[in-house]
């Protein structure tokens, strides 16, 4: 089920109002329920998949407990080989056969072409599987008791809010709060709802309605022109975040609405001064994962400087390939990674600077930094991606126009830049969706629900990092 | 019930009744406004479904509303003529159309441009129809049209905002006339093709027909036939060859030879494929192509209705 669906607008006062009206004893099963009618709606079938793995970590996560030594590092082991291997079977398992018969090919080798999987990549897999392992490693460090009710374990998987695209949670940070007793707090509701009200506007407002321009340039990319191109990546890197993020706040204002309190997943990306404060703000979740899981392990700070920046590229080559299996995603991984490792050898950071002027500066050569790496994430195919590079500077010209669509995304961006500059800056100045006089706040809904209704794009489909 | 939760209660309320009020007063603007356009798109589909007295009306997509020039089919067939055409619009819309045409009583002909893959199962199908979404109200032989986007869709158009959702833009650039009332609903483009752009292969088509369509394009064809009014189905030029047959092309031809109705295919008419001077892109002619394509039309419409016969 989509967030911006009509069945969402019904779905979630039902699931939220039933919530409160049950025993707390009831209250996971109806929400472990809910949760699956939410993933049904996409393709039945696949929720099998979730209770395979949900089963053997639950069960992982027990042994590991329970056993010592080498064993526990076997069982843990074995729990993460089984989510992997579902994640590389759903989702590697093409990209490698066709990579394999490539390069097969190239070497002259002729073979049978090895069979391809016709499948669809089940929605959210690579989210749920990340937070099902994180629960294992985290009962592994002792940081997690196992859970011995496998409906609670299993709603730490399911959780509608944060199932098909995160927030990625910790254990320690959810798990007890399916046994919180929470009461009808109406402050957490409405929090909830102002929340998911962003949210909806960032998502239906800002970045489906940039989609119809970005998909329009980026789908016949031979067709245009170097400005036109530029112009469709500056939008996508708006669309994307104002996609996802507008995603994680509905999330979690759902989340928010029955007490729960799922963990913050942007913090205005675009007004960071570098690409390493980029990567502290955005997708925040899934950054950490990688710090916590990989990029510790590996040595981390610790090391010296050239392992250092080993790890630093080759964790982000991996988030490269979680976002999917495709070399141009590897590519944007290892693009950031490099922009890294060239901020860390130039000790970029470390003095901060007094000048706005000069803050202001980073943060533009930022902006562009990311934005050109957002061009591998959209391309379909590396030569395409070169393409648009190619054009974008060497031909370029005026823009194709398509006046409305343009006309309402300038306008919701610069609303968004608004909202961001004054959350970053004076967030405690010009309130309105939390202004002491209810006129105010009143009129700050009322504003955005008219505007989500008159500019919105319902046609607008899936959130982008759903695939993922 | 503790005096928290009914200050929220309360204040949902309030807040809900100031959505419809407000939802109620801007829609009753934005109706009387957008009802009120001159030019554009948009005054095309308020023109064709209320206006048009025209003897013709061609339906069709972008590729109608860019190819048919209707002063050079009126000299020759001696019929006044609208080009009915928009950017974007399906079968439905065109049926929609129709349904209004008929009510009106004033057109005797309609030309239906269709295109390759017309009657293809997609979901932009559905998506389209949201150009029907401001006649909710005024013409209820659209509800039946619009439900096909989704059963939520009767909830939804109680919206008086989501009726006009996107429209205050065109609302307020085309409040005035323009040439599109001199060209008769026609606009020509002006780019020459690149054909710098390599070897352009055709898309695949996919080979399942919306069974939802072919109803709707049976239904038409009875209801022409019905209401004796005449029907020309025509496939303007593409600049690719096309594989033949596509599955649509396939069951339209199949279906207008039964119900004896003119079905012409000029999509890969040697005339037009790959002469790069006479498109603005691979699918739409440009105000060359148009001109001559509207020629090569009338003389073909002049003869078949000397020889009263149908062909293909």
């Amino acid at each position: 089920m989509l967030f911006n669906s009509f069945q969402f607008l019904l779905f979630f006062p039902l699931v939220t109002l039933i919530y409160f009206l049950l025993p707390h004893r009831w209250r996971w099963l109806h929400l472990l329920l809910a949760s699956c009618i939410f993933y049904c709606a996409f393709i039945p079938a696949y929720i099998l998949i979730l209770f395979f793995t949900i089963l053997i970590d639950y069960v992982a996560g027990i042994w590991i407990e329970q056993s010592e030594g080498k064993k526990r590092k076997w069982m843990l082991a074995m729990s993460i080989i089984a989510n992997v291997g579902v994640l590389a079977i759903f989702k590697y398992y093409n990209f490698f056969i066709a990579n394999v018969d490539a390069l097969l090919a190239d070497l002259s080798i002729t073979t049978q072409p090895l069979p391809l999987l016709h499948i669809i990549l089940p929605i959210g897999l690579s989210f749920h599987t990340f937070q099902a392992m994180s629960y294992t490693i985290e009962v592994y460090r002792g940081q997690q008791k196992a859970e011995r009710h496998l409906g609670i374990y299993a709603l730490y998987v399911m959780f509608y809010p944060q199932l098909v695209a995160g927030p990625i949670e910790r254990p320690q940070h959810i798990i007890h709060q399916f046994y919180e007793r929470h009461r009808l707090d109406t402050s957490n509701l409405v929090k909830g709802l102002r929340l998911m009200l962003w949210g909806m506007f960032m998502k239906v407002v800002v970045a489906d309605r940039l989609a119809l321009y970005v998909d329009a340039i980026y789908e016949n990319v031979p067709q245009h022109n170097g400005g036109s191109l530029a112009l469709a990546t500056f939008l996508f890197a708006i669309q994307i975040y104002c996609d996802f993020a507008g995603y994680s706040y509905i999330a979690i204002g759902a989340a928010r609405s029955m007490g729960f309190r799922l963990m913050t997943n942007f913090r205005r990306p675009y007004l960071s001064t570098s690409v390493s404060e980029f990567w502290t703000r955005w997708h925040i979740s899934l950054s950490s994962w990688f710090r916590d899981y990989l990029y510790f392990p590996l040595g981390g700070n610790r090391v010296k400087l050239p392992r250092q920046l080993f790890n630093l590229m080759f964790v982000f080559l991996v988030s490269g390939l979680w976002h999917g299996a495709n070399w141009t995603f590897i590519i944007w991984g290892g693009l950031n990674g490099l922009y890294l490792i060239v901020e860390k050898v130039a000790g970029h950071g470390k003095r901060e600077s007094a000048h706005t002027a000069i803050k202001w500066l980073h943060r533009l050569i930022t902006f562009s930094l990311i934005s050109f790496s957002w061009i591998f994430f959209r391309a379909s195919s590396i030569e395409e991606a070169f393409t648009i590079v190619q054009k974008i500077v060497t031909d370029p010209g005026m823009p194709f126009m398509i006046w409305g669509t343009l006309f309402y995304g300038f306008i919701a961006i610069l609303i968004l830049i608004v909202a961001e500059l004054k959350h970053e800056f004076i967030p405690a100045r010009m309130r309105l969706a939390n202004n002491p006089y209810i006129a105010i706040r009143y009129a700050y809904y009322l504003c955005m629900i008219l505007i989500i209704l008159l500019f919105g794009v319902f046609d607008g489909g899936q959130f982008i990092y759903f695939q993922f | 019930m503790p005096s928290a939760l009914s200050r929220f209660i309360k204040n949902l309320l309030l807040l809900l009744l100031l959505i419809i009020v407000a939802d109620y007063i801007i829609g009753k603007w934005l109706e009387y406004a957008y009802f009120h356009i001159q030019s554009g798109t948009e005054y095309k589909t308020i023109y064709v479904m209320g206006k048009a007295k025209e003897d013709m009306v061609l339906l069709g997509s972008s590729r109608a509303y860019h190819h048919y020039q209707p002063h050079i089919l009126e000299n020759k067939l001696g019929r006044s003529i609208y080009n009915g055409g928009r950017d974007g619009a399906g079968l439905l819309y065109h049926y929609a159309m129709y349904q209004q045409l008929r009510k009106n009583g004033h057109t005797k002909a309609i030309l239906l441009d269709m295109t390759i893959d017309e009657l293809d199962k997609r979901s932009v199908t559905y998506e389209h129809l949201n150009a029907l979404a401001p006649f909710y109200n005024r013409y209820p032989e659209v509800r039946s049209l619009l439900q096909l986007r989704s059963p939520y869709e009767p909830i939804k158009l109680k919206s008086s905002l989501y009726r006009f959702n996107s429209l205050p833009f065109y609302i307020a650039v085309y409040n005035r006339s323009s040439d599109d009332a001199a060209n008769k609903g026609f606009k020509p483009l002006h780019n020459k093709l690149n054909t710098s752009l390599g070897t352009l292969q055709p898309s695949a088509y996919t080979t399942e027909v919306d069974t939802v369509l072919l109803n709707y394009f049976k239904q038409l064809l009875k209801e022409v036939k019905n209401d004796k009014v005449e029907l020309y189905v025509c496939i303007s030029p593409y600049y690719i060859r096309i594989p033949y047959p596509t599955p649509s092309m396939k069951k339209m031809k199949e279906l207008c030879l039964e119900a004896n109705i003119p079905f012409m295919d000029f999509s890969n008419h040697p005339a037009f494929m790959q002469h790069p001077g006479l498109f603005n892109e691979p699918i739409h002619l440009n105000e060359d192509g148009a001109i001559r394509y509207s020629h090569l039309l009338a003389d073909t419409l002049s003869k078949l209705s000397s020889s009263q016969s149908s062909f293909h």
